[in-house]
């Protein structure tokens, strides 16, 4: 039986790099509004030429698109050219700033070099600016970046990549000799609500952002040209000519020149503001482009939460299945080899330290992006809990007994089955539902590589700002923790010998 | 009484065992003899229980052998080892019993494994019931809800339910109060004479050993101080130390005697 559950994981992990082959073109987007309207529009631009794909919204940011690209995972995704030269490229001598047509072709060769394809530019530069609160920047006399340096108290807030992207924060303060020590990483989507409630005096924006107008911030002048252009384009892999057909490359290719950035502001302000989910913006978008009509899926939001909730119950049950499977006898191992024991305590635990979310960039290499990375980091997750139970429940039992039952003849593998692991089993059980209890949290993040699942809602809440779409992940989600939990007592009744339960009445 | 010059069964052979810089026993040699009684007597910390562990395989001798039937016990690797046991029974102070197993349970836990069929098993727990006097409904509770006496007669149950030659015991009836202790001294003298087992039994108490024992072997600091019968050590001791150990045991008598009571 358990013979049977470890081949049939083997199959799954060896089967899903190989079943990618017949899979439609896949399309990816960063997980930011506007990024995700563009790959709705790629992917619906590809469809009406007649290609079969799909659109793997909001993975997380340039570094996994990249990586996701670069590995096949993905087949298309929208970029900026600031981006390729300043992060992709970095360190290749592409000085920022630049965009004329050679400038381009060179880009376009080292990106050939690397099997992947640009479009020409879509029609819109979104480049960073340093936004502050129109009242604010008027109280303080602020208009350029360089004005700044007089107010050494303000708090500034940035997005997690901008504080760490070689042309963001470290840079620009060195650019403007800047004083301000009170900076620190946060949501981009959060950073205007924090504006607005004056947690946060200057934050980075793009020049496309819906929310400028809608909450009066004031993009202040780059007065010493700091800032590389940001020119939308779409990044394809070669090998989609061959893979689709030629189609779908001339599909992307006809979007160059069509958004300029009135057309991106607005298109951003649907989705934000208007709250029109990105699907629907981009087909009226592409409809407005004589593009064939693409319904735009719609699904019942009831039904789609029972599915987020099935795909959530799948990461966390396969993980859990793979790491029972595993950990127990690890654990049994550790207790009976007290030299091999300690090292692979240590080995588990020191995989408890590493965040949830570098662990699942850490699986796309190996994995690509979807379920089986996300299965693959949750499974690693939960090795600790039961590992470091079945280890502590096995070396628990009072030495009198182990050598009773040496002493009844007993060999090793039915004192284990008889004795040790009856006795261990409280301590292994309660292991498992820790685990338990912590994948169904951390499978929440999963859906930062496609896994879909319950943190899908919640993370597209927070980004277009929508508390009913992460309240409808957040309590399922945590609901379910509770049904876990309550599950894993009703398991304890079945598993758990009957003397052991209540407490010793004696 | 200790005429009986057949060989030893299992004996030590100059065995020496040390935990970290202590020596818990020290070169020492002791037989059991087939169907007599040995029982080891001393103080904590003299070593009889590792002579009886060593005896047992549960540890190994850093030094000398044991040797089963004249073959070392160890010469046939862990299965051998194995084999050895299941020719032996064991109880411990507590009886060792399993707590998530039912009397009945923790007494035919190595016949199920053996593949004995249902029905040879009923009929062998009939007769242990009946041997060692354990009322029936006691046969399907759990550890926790029998009496001490009760633990130990089953304890006793499961050493004997292979129906093996040897029966080791470590203090069998030491958490007892002295009413119930008493009266399974008594048992045991009984049922040890009727089965004619070789038994090797560890107590600190002189009475007790008096009762059970064809061989008493008394020790000190990990080595034998004299073996023979208790009429051996009270009226031929061999040594200071064993006159005050009798007489640290007799204190009731000497009283007596004393016309103190």
């Amino acid at each position: 039986m358990k013979a049977r559950w470890a081949w049939w994981l083997a199959a799954l992990v060896l089967v899903a790099p190989a079943a990618a082959a017949a899979r439609p073109l896949r399309v990816g987007s960063k997980a930011f509004t506007e990024s995700v309207i563009l790959g709705e529009i790629a992917t619906g631009a590809v469809r009406s030429a007649g290609v079969e794909a799909e659109h793997r919204a909001a993975l997380g940011g340039t570094r996994l698109l990249w990586d996701s690209l670069v590995s096949g995972a993905i087949d298309v995704y929208p970029e900026y050219t600031g981006t390729i030269v300043e992060e992709i490229l970095a360190g290749d001598g592409f000085a920022p700033g630049q965009s004329s047509a050679q400038d381009r072709d060179r880009l376009a060769s080292a990106l050939a070099a690397r099997g992947v394809g640009m479009t020409a530019p879509l029609g819109f530069d979104n480049t960073y600016a340093i936004g502050v609160l129109g009242d604010r920047a008027r109280a303080l006399g602020v208009s350029h970046i360089s004005d700044l340096r007089a107010h050494p108290e303000l708090t500034f807030g940035f997005s997690n990549e901008f504080m760490s992207r070689r042309d963001g924060w470290p840079a620009l303060r060195r650019r403007y000799d800047l004083p301000q020590a009170n900076v620190r990483g946060l949501d981009h989507d959060l950073a205007y609500r924090a504006l607005r409630a004056g947690t946060l005096d200057a934050t980075d924006i793009y020049t496309t952002d819906a929310e400028i107008q809608r909450f009066g911030v004031v993009p202040l002048a780059d007065d010493r040209g700091f800032f590389a252009r940001y020119e939308a384009v779409v990044l394809y892999r070669v090998d989609v000519d061959r893979r689709f057909g030629p189609e779908a490359v001339a599909a992307l290719q006809r979007l160059a020149g069509r958004i300029d950035a009135p057309t991106m502001v607005a298109l951003n302000a649907r989705a934000k503001i208007d709250r029109v989910p990105e699907p629907e913006v981009a087909a009226a978008f592409l409809k407005g482009q004589g593009h064939l009509s693409v319904a735009a899926s719609r699904r019942q939001p009831w039904r789609a939460i029972a599915a987020r909730i099935v795909e959530h119950l799948e990461l966390v049950g396969l993980s859990l299945l793979a790491a029972i499977l595993v950990a127990v006898p690890l654990g049994v191992l550790a207790a009976k080899r007290r030299r091999l024991g300690q090292p692979l305590l240590a080995a588990t635990g020191a995989i408890q330290t590493i965040p949830t979310l570098a662990l699942l960039v850490f699986m796309i290499p190996l994995f690509g992006i979807g379920t089986v990375p996300a299965v693959a980091a949750l499974f690693l997750y939960a090795l600790l809990p039961i590992v470091r139970n079945t280890h502590a429940g096995i070396t628990g039992i009072p030495q009198h007994l182990r050598e009773s039952a040496e002493a009844l003849g007993l060999p090793p593998g039915a004192i284990l089955r008889r004795v040790e692991l009856p006795l261990a089993s409280p301590l292994i059980l309660a292991g498992i539902q820790s685990a338990a209890v912590i994948d169904v949290g951390a499978a929440t993040l999963g859906a930062l590589i496609g896994a879909g699942g319950l943190g899908q809602p919640i993370f597209t809440g927070i980004r277009l700002d929508d508390v009913g779409l992460v309240l409808a992940g957040a309590v399922p989600a945590s609901l379910l923790a509770l049904a876990v939990q309550a599950l894993f007592e009703l398991a304890a009744r079945l598993v758990v010998p009957r003397a052991l339960r209540a407490p010793k009445a004696r | 009484m200790d005429d009986d010059q057949t060989p030893p069964i299992l004996r030590l052979e100059a065995v020496t065992k040390r935990f970290g810089a202590v020596s818990a026993v020290q070169a020492t040699s002791l037989g059991v003899r087939p169907h007599r009684t040995t029982v080891i007597i001393g103080p904590s910390g003299s070593g009889k229980t590792t002579v009886l562990r060593l005896m047992l395989g549960l540890l190994r001798p850093d030094a000398g052998r044991v040797l089963h039937r004249e073959v070392a016990l160890d010469a046939d690797g862990a299965s051998g080892l194995r084999r050895f046991r299941a020719e032996t029974g064991y109880v411990v102070q507590d009886g060792g019993l399993f707590p998530h197993l039912s009397a009945t349970d923790n007494v035919t836990l190595m016949a199920r494994h053996l593949g004995w069929t249902q029905g040879r098993i009923a009929a062998r727990v009939t007769e242990l019931t009946a041997l060692v006097r354990l009322p029936g409904d006691a046969l399907g509770r759990y550890p926790h809800q029998l009496s001490g006496g009760q633990r130990q007669r089953v304890a006793l149950m499961r050493a004997l339910m292979l129906d093996p030659g040897l029966l080791f015991l470590d203090e069998p009836l030491g958490a007892l109060d002295p009413l119930v202790r008493a009266e399974l001294q008594d048992e045991l003298a009984e049922i040890f004479q009727r089965l004619g087992k070789s038994v090797l039994m560890v107590t600190h108490d002189l009475a007790e050993a008096a009762i059970l024992g064809h061989v008493i072997v008394l020790m000190h600091e990990g080595r034998i101080i004299q073996q023979g019968s208790i009429d051996d050590l009270v009226r031929r001791p061999l040594s200071p130390f064993v006159t005050r150990f009798v007489r640290a045991q007799r204190r009731f008598d000497g009283a007596r005697a004393e016309g103190r009571l």
